[in-house]
């Protein structure tokens, strides 16, 4: 007895009589499946597993050849080019635009302040005795100068624009007062956040309200933009603020 | 045996690894992936300072992007693409194009807002910066994973499921950072969650489906148009895929245009309601939805030509009918098709009727990268749909009720017009209850084979009868004893279910419903369920 039976794929409608053309490597076959065997009989199956063809996957591949398609190149450059511009590209374009400023400005006729670049006037050059407003996106930074003969300190001049603030705005609060020397002026500063009103934003500013004495004059700056916004503008502030000086 | 397909029919059955060392392609999407990854890493460590509304939101939009994902693979009806290469866009465009489009778009506006005004950058600078670097970035996606495998693009089909996932990754991981941000806008940030599902409302709840799965969903569709229409000239592919782009960086301008805010007003001063947002996607999104949707529509018509073309000339008419490739043309036809099935023969036979579908797509699979019909591989294949329709014809029919009444006059309309019920699929054997008693198996397409085994043992089916395997096509032989110096004792024909009972060597022990026991090849023994 043989434990493998005839391999019988081969042998479709292959009757008694054309089983009798045997192959001799079929020797230990029955006779009905000795017809039309080609090829060696293929291996047992492992005993214990299941019957059954296995799903007719395609042969191996060959080991892969490590080569370079040369004609891939271009396609790949070129892809790489674009997202190149798009990313490098406008990083570089918009560090090479200078952006627009307003430049030196002077506010109410004693005191000077030069806008950092982006930063523009809100509103045409004019008048200036009631103060500037710069912009710069969505941000904004008011100048005034409340007095051109001051003869207190920023410290005492902090604390009344506190006041006055707190009493235009429905919800403000303020973080701790700092006091220092800037562009050798003497100056207050203290940040706030206020809820102001809205259409269609959360309403939720974060600002800098800032007094510095200015050859006498009292000068008063507000710099405040939407809550998440501000950041970005703190190093354009510090550069306007250190920037303020007397007028002509 | 050559020729297997129509002239002109694609090659499907050739799928290819995303793994492409020789291709540059390949590495350039490596080394985008390692600058991308770094940034998004950052990105994402800073936002898990915020650690529930971080977990919160990407547990929200996976719960959203998993079921999209899952449509998305599934519209490819016919060739479906290699899982590695679908995850690959994913990965673009959640963390290659968004990593670079937060820098890009960071530059663009500012230099809008140089060349033009603060104001107009803050208002139009979304609808302008927006889709021209975020679609650029995705598509360049596309293009990488075309030049990688191109031989995975076989028709505008494809451009829209790999456009589509790339977008679906990107709205991921953009969703994400709104859901971030929303949460530290609000002062204190006490409460992470409420900010994250305000958010999640508001983007996906109500503009969901008109995000970036639907801008780069166009565009690549444009794109696999202007590769695989070849032989439509240049300038009708330039024209194709140039008004299939242009809709999607449209749809995007639109989307995050200032337009039509006047919906999302309200009379009281508070936020708008979640159906205004969604009243506001809908007259944004709506119009090129419908037109992707469209697009899907030819492609899949397309698609379904193509198979036609692939299964051509099959000489097996149990391989696929023509009722049955019109059943493969949409995901409804085919659910049509296997509720009919679940009808006539219960839950077993929806399910049969399922495999039955997805073996003939996998046939062509097959069928399209071979250039013989006696491939082996095609062979197994064919092997295994008739197993399958041996299955379900073996099913027996439920129980119909009787109407209490005669039918209506549409009723005997569509009894009159129906086919038969074995013409859907030809039976192997005899249902259960017309099974004779001996196992003579009723093959209707190829009655010359039919051969009957000995006089059974007992006539009648035993109790618990479950058969484990079937003879495969062709038929097989069987002794009497596992002996090859012995004559065969029958000849079983196809189809013909057995249970597997012991085995020696490569001989197998089965007996037949009606008791008969033998011995054949066990190697040949087809396992039901195949």
């Amino acid at each position: 007895m043989s434990d493998l039976p005839p391999d019988q794929t081969a042998s479709r409608g292959a009757s008694a009589q054309e089983a009798s053309a045997s192959v001799d490597m079929a020797a230990d076959l029955p006779v009905a499946a000795k017809a039309s065997i080609t090829g060696p009989i293929p291996a047992a199956p492992p005993t214990g597993t299941g019957f059954g063809p296995t799903p007719g996957f395609g042969p191996a591949p060959g080991a892969p050849v490590f080569e370079f398609k040369r004609h891939r190149w271009l396609p790949s450059i070129v892809v790489a080019s674009i997202i190149a511009a798009v990313v490098l590209g406008g990083v570089g374009l918009d560090n090479v635009i200078a952006a627009p400023s307003a430049g030196l400005v002077t506010v109410g006729g004693s005191v000077t302040i030069n806008a950092a670049p982006g930063w523009i006037l809100a509103s045409p050059p004019g008048d200036t005795s009631g103060g500037i407003e710069l912009e710069k996106a969505t941000a904004l930074l008011t100048t005034q100068v409340v007095s051109s003969s001051y003869g207190g300190d920023s410290a005492s001049m902090l604390s009344d624009q506190e006041k006055s603030l707190s009493g235009n705005s429905a919800q403000i609060s303020y973080g701790g007062a700092h006091r220092a020397s800037v562009g050798g002026h003497d100056t207050s500063y203290v940040a706030f956040e206020a809820a102001v009103p809205s259409r269609q934003r959360s309403g939720i500013v974060d600002g800098e309200l800032v007094c510095m004495v200015v050859n006498g004059s009292a000068v008063v700056i507000v710099a405040a933009a939407p809550q998440g916004d501000f950041d970005p503008i703190v190093n354009d502030v510090a550069a306007m603020l250190k920037s303020v000086g007397a007028g002509h | 045996m050559t020729a297997s397909a129509e002239p002109g029919a694609e090659r499907w059955g050739r799928q290819a690894s995303l793994i492409q060392p020789q291709q540059p392609a390949f590495w350039l999407y490596c080394l985008l992936l390692a600058v991308g990854g770094w940034l998004f890493a950052q990105e994402q460590s800073l936002m898990s300072s915020l650690m529930t509304a971080w977990l919160l939101s990407w547990a929200l939009v996976l719960a959203y992007a998993v079921p999209v994902s899952l449509v998305i693979y599934r519209l490819d009806l016919f060739e479906r693409e290699p899982r590695l290469m679908l995850a690959a866009a994913v990965v673009w465009g959640g963390v290659v194009a968004t990593s670079l489009a937060a820098h890009a778009n960071e530059a663009w506006l500012s230099i809008l807002s140089k060349v033009a005004s603060p104001d107009f950058a803050t208002q139009w600078g979304a609808a302008i910066v927006g889709p021209g670097v975020e679609e650029t970035l995705k598509l360049m996606g596309v293009v990488i994973l075309y030049l990688i495998v191109s031989s995975e693009f076989d028709g505008v089909m494809d451009g829209f499921v790999y456009g589509a996932m790339v977008g679906l990754g990107f709205t991921v991981v953009e969703d994400v950072s709104y859901f971030i941000n929303a949460v530290a806008a609000v002062p204190g940030a006490v409460d992470q969650s409420g900010p994250v599902l305000d958010t999640f409302l508001i983007r996906v709840v109500g503009g969901g489906l008109y995000g970036h799965v639907l801008f780069t969903g166009l565009t690549g569709t444009g794109f696999a148009f202007f590769v695989t229409h070849r032989a439509g000239g240049m300038p009708k592919r330039l024209l194709g895929a140039g008004a299939c782009i242009a809709a999607g960086v449209s749809a995007h301008v639109v989307w995050n245009s200032p337009w039509m805010e006047s919906i999302l007003q309200t009379s009281s001063g508070a936020g708008p309601s979640v159906f205004q947002w969604i009243e506001y996607g809908a007259v944004k999104g709506l119009p090129f939805l419908i037109l992707l949707g469209v697009l899907v529509l030819f492609a899949t018509r397309s698609e379904e030509a193509n198979y036609r073309s692939i299964v051509a000339g099959e000489l097996d008419p149990t391989v696929i009918t023509d009722d049955e490739i019109r059943s493969l043309r949409s995901l409804w036809a085919r659910r049509s098709a296997r509720t009919a099935t679940e009808r006539l023969r219960g839950r077993a036979g929806s399910k049969l009727t399922g495999r039955l579908q997805a073996a003939q797509i996998e046939y062509a699979m097959i069928r399209s990268g071979t250039d013989s019909l006696a491939d082996p591989a095609l062979d197994a294949q064919r092997l295994k749909i008739r197993s399958i329709r041996a299955e379900l014809v073996a099913l027996p029919f439920l129980p119909r009720p009787m109407p209490k009444a005669g039918p209506a006059a549409s009723d005997l309309r569509t009894i009159a017009t129906a086919p038969p019920l074995s013409a859907a699929y030809p039976p192997a054997v005899a249902p259960a209850e017309a099974t004779p008693p001996t196992l003579g198996p009723r093959a209707v397409w190829t009655p010359a084979q039919v051969e009957h085994l000995p006089a059974p043992a007992s006539a009648f089916t035993a109790p618990g009868w479950a058969p484990t395997h079937v003879v495969p096509a062709g038929g097989m032989p069987a002794w009497d004893a596992p002996d090859p110096a012995r004559r065969p004792v029958a000849h079983l024909s196809e189809r013909v279910e057995l249970v597997f009972m012991a085995q020696a060597g490569a001989w197998a022990q089965v007996r037949g419903v009606n008791g008969w026991t033998g011995w054949v090849d066990g190697r040949l023994l087809v396992p039901r369920g195949w």
